[in-house]
């Protein structure tokens, strides 16, 4: 047997060692009190019986709560995006006409350059095309779009509700299907919740994601036992390491 | 052990009920390999200690009180304390004291000895002079350095509904840690250590940051916590997470979009 590395050396702050001694005695403590050698279910039933119905809400409930409001959000922001896009008369595919039509054109036309990109699927196309951007935040009726090789970046109008200010972003691809959309402002902005970006869109990103396109060099998951990883993509990518190919799936 | 001229070296160990992929993205040399060797026995010596499945581990005695913490040794001690303060930390949320462990007690350290113990073998084979390679174990992955021929790697996120397909994928440069929290793997085994039920949880939770040990736990922390743990975990220096929730919907901290592949245009 190999021999194993000494106890970790990582710089401890200063009170730790106190803290790590109190904390033993105080875990001795417990156990000397109270033993853990129930069953799981018995301890599972005498806990659910005491419990207090509706004392604490469950994680579950509160998460579909908290999704349900960013739903109603989401699509209403979708709904400001979608109404920008139909204002401009322009489809998806075309993505990159949409600068040209809002009502105010003076203003698009003056900041966007006279190289429009294409607005086909044609990959040498796109790059050659170069980039272009032209933005417009303050109307109510206009979006800002970003192209460069390939991807095309919607910037949605800012919708008013009455919850506040909504703004979401689209990605669509080279070939013009919808890849992305990523909300850029929502009515939480002013709460602790303006860390949770929501993607608002159910598996758009996902369905683009097969591992034939995504290219990675290894996988996270739930953790799978021995018989899992035989089938998981993981074990797919160690044999084609294994063969000698590339890192890549 | 799988090792190809010019293209670094792949292993597969099973170890700790799990399949364990070392992927070093450089030639091994004499060195590096006996750091394989090294890291490798590690996870069994790991497994012995403290496996909940084991009768005769470290763990399964504490668990019984066979033996008290006086009895268990520095290193079970230092997972006690790591234990302890997690509990804190997460208001219970993770709580190894309090959960039903296979060995028929109510101490299951799991959740965070899997990535402590995965993090450790990072570091053996940093100290036998391994710099570029990911270290993945059973899903929660230890990443140092850089891949062959880019400067990040790309790890995809498993999509809960389909072993096959991705929810999304990072690009990370090393050293960090990616650790991911579901149901879909084993079914329905993570309970609520406040109270003893069964979590229902989000669809996938997936935290990355330094340390794999933490991200292990804060994952199952914030699984059991749902979506508003991300508010919770935002408050942790270096870390990040991300929800898939079960209606398919995906949340994360703001600073998880650093991590992210990006298929957007800058600007």
């Amino acid at each position: 047997m190999a021999s194993f590395p000494p106890p970790d050396p990582v710089s401890a702050p200063a009170g730790a060692d106190a803290d790590r001694a109190a904390r033993l005695e105080a875990l001795a403590r417990r156990r000397a009190a109270a033993p853990s050698t129930g069953t799981p279910s018995g301890r599972t039933a005498d806990r659910t019986s005491d419990r207090q119905p509706g004392r604490r809400r469950h994680p579950a409930q509160r998460a579909r709560s908290a999704a349900l409001g960013l739903s109603v959000v989401s699509t209403a922001g979708l709904a400001a995006l979608f109404a920008s896009i139909d204002t401009g008369g322009a489809a998806p595919a075309a993505s990159a006409e949409i600068v040209a039509r809002p009502a105010t054109p003076s203003i698009a036309s003056a900041t966007r350059t006279p190289t429009a990109p294409s607005s086909t699927s044609a990959a040498a196309g796109s790059s050659a095309a170069g980039s272009s951007t032209s933005s417009a935040s303050s109307s109510a009726d206009q979006v800002s779009v970003t192209t460069d090789r390939g991807p095309t970046v919607v910037d949605g109008a800012v919708f008013h509700n009455r919850w506040g200010d909504v703004q979401v972003e689209a990605v669509f691809s080279a070939d013009g299907t919808l890849s992305d959309v990523v909300v850029l402002r929502s009515p939480d902005d002013r709460t602790k919740s303006v860390r949770i970006n929501d993607y608002a869109v159910p598996r758009l990103t996902q369905e683009a994601l097969t591992v034939q396109s995504a290219a990675v060099h290894t996988v996270s998951g739930a953790t799978y036992t021995s018989d899992g990883y035989r089938q998981s993509l993981q074990s797919a990518i160690d044999e084609a390491r294994a063969a000698g190919l590339t890192g890549i799936a | 052990m799988t090792a190809v001229a010019g293209n670094g070296a792949v292993h597969v160990e099973q170890v700790m009920g799990m399949a364990v992929s070392f992927d070093l993205a450089d030639d091994p040399d004499d060195r590096t390999t006996a750091g394989l060797v090294a890291a490798v026995d590690w996870l069994h010596h790991v497994d012995r200690t403290f496996s909940p499945y084991l009768d005769d581990s470290t763990i399964s005695r504490f668990g019984r009180g066979d033996i008290t913490i006086d009895e268990v040794g520095d290193e079970v001690c230092d997972v006690l304390v790591a234990c302890d303060r997690l509990r804190d930390e997460t208001g219970g949320a993770f709580d190894p004291f309090a959960v039903p462990a296979p060995n028929g007690t109510l101490f299951d350290p799991s959740g965070y000895v899997k990535g402590w113990a995965v993090e450790r073998a990072a570091e053996i084979l940093v100290g036998h002079g391994a710099r570029n390679f990911l270290v993945n174990a059973g899903g929660d992955i230890a990443i140092r350095g850089r891949p062959q021929g880019a400067d990040r790697w790309a790890v995809g996120i498993r999509h809960p509904d389909d072993a096959q397909a991705l929810a999304a994928v990072l690009d990370v440069g090393g050293p960090i840690a990616v650790a991911t929290s579901a149901t879909y793997e084993r079914g329905a085994h993570i309970v609520d250590p406040r109270d003893g039920a069964p979590v229902i949880g989000p669809a996938s939770v997936t935290v990355v940051g330094p340390d794999l040990g933490l991200a292990d736990a804060y994952a199952t922390a914030l699984f059991v916590m749902g979506v508003e743990g991300l508010d919770w975990l935002a408050d942790r220096a270096g870390y990040d997470g991300f929800v898939i929730t079960r209606d398919d919907r995906t949340f994360a901290t703001a600073g998880f979009a650093r991590h992210r592949r990006t298929a957007r245009v800058p600007g």
